[in-house]
Formats: C-alpha cells, sequence, structure tokens
C-alpha cells in the first residue's frame, strides 16, 4: 500500500510516493501555464493500484478530479517538514508565490503563521525574475556568487528592483555581486517577517530556495535561529500531502 | 465589530473580527472562511456590535452629554487606550462560544493595523483561541491567498 502526495505551486508541480518505510519516490515538473495537465500528468505517471489515497495541496489543490482530499501548504509543510526533521520548532518556506513563516506546538501542529501579502515581493519569484536579468542559472547559483561580494539592493518591488539592477549592471558591476546582494535583501526580508512570531530554537527553511546552501547560510545569519535544509526541502508540502494521505489510511484501517 | 464562527463538522468556533460595517460589503473575507468549513457567528466591527451595544442612558437630564458618553466608549481604535473593545471581545467570545478570531484590517486603517499586536496577545494569551490577521480592501486580486489562508486556519483550529 502506497499513498501520494502532490503539491501544486506556482512554479513547480512535486510529486512524493509514501509507504510505510517513508519516502518511495519524488518527481517535479515545472507547472507551466496549465496547471491542471502538470498535475493530471503527474498523477497518471505515478499512479497505480496500489495507491490507496491521493491528497494534493498548494495553489492548484482544486484541480485534480481523483484526489481524495486537499489539504493546504500551511499544514502539509508543517508535516513535511517534522518528518524530513523532527527536532524543528519553526518552519520558513519561501516559495514561487508565498513566502510562509509557520511556528509548531510541542506535539507538532501548527500553533500560528503568517504568509507574506500582496505582491511577490521577498518570494523565489523576485529571486528567479532577478537572476534571469542577470542571465544567471537558478541551478549554478551557489557557484556562481561563491567568492562575490554582495552590492547594497534597495528596492524590495520586483519591477523597481529590476531597474535597479540594470542600472548595477551598466555600472559595470559584476552579476555574481548583485545576484549575492539580491539574495541579502530578501534574506533580510524574509528574516524580519518570520520575527514577528515567536520562533523557536530550530527553524526548517523549505521551498526551492532551500537547494541553495548559500542562501541557506545567509538566511540564518539574519535569522539569528540555527535553520536547518534537507536536500529534500523542495519536497516538503508533497511529502507532508502524502504522509498526511498515511495517517489517513491508518484511520480507514 | 466582531463576527463568531462556528465551525460545524467539528463543533468548533472561529469568530471574525472587522471594521467594516455592511456583511455585503465584507463577503469575500466571510466567503472565505464559510467555504473552508467554519461559520461567522459574530461580527465587531464598526458598524456592528460595537457601535450597538450599549444604549444611551435615558436616565440622564443632560441628553447631550448622555450621547457623548455613549459615543466615547464605543471601542474604537482612534481612542487611546481602548479597554472597551477588548472588554466587548472577551465578551463576544465566550458569548459566541468561538474557536478562533479573524481581525480584518482594511488596507490604509492604521489604527485597526496598529492594535492588532494587542489584540492577538489577548485572544491567544488570555482567552487561548486562535486568532489570525488579514489585511484586505474590496478588490478581487488576493481572493486566491485568502482562501489560502482562511483553509490553513480552520485546519489549525
Amino acid at each position: 500500500m502506497v499513498t501520494l502526495g502532490i503539491d501544486s505551486g506556482s512554479k513547480t508541480t512535486k510529486a512524493v510516493l509514501f509507504d510505510q518505510t517513508g519516502i518511495v519516490k519524488t518527481m517535479l515538473v515545472p507547472t507551466s501555464a496549465n496547471p491542471k495537465k502538470s498535475l493530471n500528468g503527474l498523477y497518471h505517471e505515478l499512479y497505480s493500484p496500489q495507491v490507496k489515497y491521493t491528497v494534493v495541496t498548494g495553489y492548484g489543490r482544486e484541480l485534480l478530479a481523483e484526489a481524495d482530499k486537499q489539504v493546504t501548504e500551511i499544514t502539509c509543510h508543517a508535516k513535511g517538514s517534522l518528518f524530513l526533521n523532527p527536532d524543528i520548532q519553526g518552519i520558513v518556506d519561501i516559495g514561487g508565490q508565498d513566502s510562509k513563516v509557520i511556528v509548531l506546538n510541542q506535539q507538532g501542529r501548527v500553533k500560528d503563521f503568517l504568509m507574506n501579502d500582496k505582491c511577490a515581493a521577498g518570494t523565489g519569484r523576485f529571486i528567479e525574475n532577478t537572476m534571469g536579468i542577470l542571465e544567471i542559472e537558478m541551478d549554478d547559483l551557489d557557484r556562481t556568487i561563491e567568492s562575490c561580494k554582495p552590492v547594497h539592493i534597495s528596492s524590495m518591488c520586483t519591477v523597481f528592483a529590476e531597474s535597479e539592477v540594470v542600472s548595477l549592471l551598466a555600472k559595470d558591476i559584476s552579476p555574481g555581486d548583485i545576484a549575492l546582494g539580491v539574495i541579502h535583501s530578501i534574506a533580510e526580508r524574509t528574516a524580519h517577517f518570520a520575527k514577528r512570531l515567536t520562533l523557536g530554537e530550530n527553524i526548517f527553511f523549505s521551498g526551492g530556495l532551500s537547494n541553495s546552501k548559500i542562501i541557506g547560510d545567509i538566511l540564518e545569519s539574519y535569522l539569528e535561529i540555527p535553520t536547518k535544509t534537507h536536500p529534500l526541502g523542495q519536497y516538503a508540502g508533497a511529502i507532508g500531502a502524502a504522509a498526511i494521505g498515511w495517517e489517513k489510511c491508518g484511520e480507514r484501517l | 465589530m466582531q463576527h463568531t464562527v462556528k465551525k460545524r463538522i467539528s463543533e468548533k468556533t472561529a469568530c471574525s473580527d472587522h471594521r467594516m460595517s455592511h456583511r455585503r460589503r465584507n463577503g469575500k473575507v466571510i466567503k472565505a472562511i464559510e467555504d473552508n468549513g467554519a461559520v461567522v457567528v459574530a461580527f465587531e466591527n464598526c458598524s456592528g456590535a460595537k457601535s450597538v451595544e450599549e444604549l444611551v442612558d435615558e436616565s440622564n437630564p443632560d441628553v447631550y452629554a448622555a450621547l457623548a458618553e455613549k459615543y466615547l466608549n464605543i471601542g474604537c481604535s482612534c481612542m487611546t487606550p481602548n479597554p472597551n473593545r477588548i472588554k466587548m471581545l472577551d465578551r463576544m467570545i465566550d458569548e459566541y462560544q468561538v474557536d478562533g478570531v479573524v481581525d480584518m484590517i482594511l488596507t490604509a486603517c492604521h489604527t485597526y493595523n496598529v492594535e492588532t499586536l494587542s489584540i492577538k496577545r489577548f485572544v491567544n494569551d488570555k482567552k487561548e483561541k486562535a486568532y489570525m490577521t488579514v489585511e484586505t480592501d474590496f478588490s478581487q486580486s488576493d481572493v486566491g491567498q485568502l482562501n489560502t489562508r482562511m483553509a490553513a486556519f480552520v485546519e489549525m483550529l
């Protein structure tokens, strides 16, 4: 028996198969301009008669007719992050459209949470847009900015920051230095946002940006709290969805 | 004003604290709460319970003083300190047996925005109920985010 968790995010769609031993398989596809197609494609790719329960989370969570349950990404991220790292008391997630801060109680349930308001400032989309202008591939990010010196970026608005980056490039400042400056500005902003809640002693950093070790380290320096990541941090929502499905199956038996 | 909400299935209640006067006008937030499994059971908004619960003292021979007193006693965030809002929330949370409080701030209503922290501390620490604040306006642009937030809030209860 296995359960399937799918996280239909604004940027990527992630799926995780789960059994009594834990994670069996993970898969990631771009969400594209047709989230329903990406979600359904991933579902049919991974579905087998062994799949007894499917939970969908993320912005596109209502788009799969075969789903047994929809759960919000807040609950799923909490569950998935705890699965990856049981010692945590809080989660900072930087996704494509949202950033979230979640505080857990002693039972590991969501006690309080915050989501960014209004716009894409301070989200993965902001980093990705800027890296596009700088012609830096997200996968090469750590290698490109390794020994760079951050420049100060004052705009937080994605659109205004773009103008600022263009001006900096025109001053012949290296793309790596600008990229690192952008990362510092997003990390500082995220840390300020996170500090509105009382965070515990260990924080888990999830979402696509957690793939970058440098971003994790810079975020930790602004949060001033030990911050952990995991190679599967980007899958935290899908892992949580699959784990919730596993619990639901247990209730059913 | 204050809304109270009952979570139908599990008999849990969430209460929503709005700044808007008309149910029709703050339908966006109420719809997001109720579509996600909770019921709004009380409103504390400016022209809700807050402004009508206390009556004018008709026994006061100075009618102007009686009127002034009634209006000055409204627990509006433009008053500092504002203990009457806390007192009313305290009563309403018990009376309507709420599970949570949603504090809705209209964009640019700075006095309510500033007051959210003291309201949160009161609801979380003194009443031990869930609390969340949202800042929104009359547009439909944040409906998706609002839905996710309210669904997660209801899951948390």
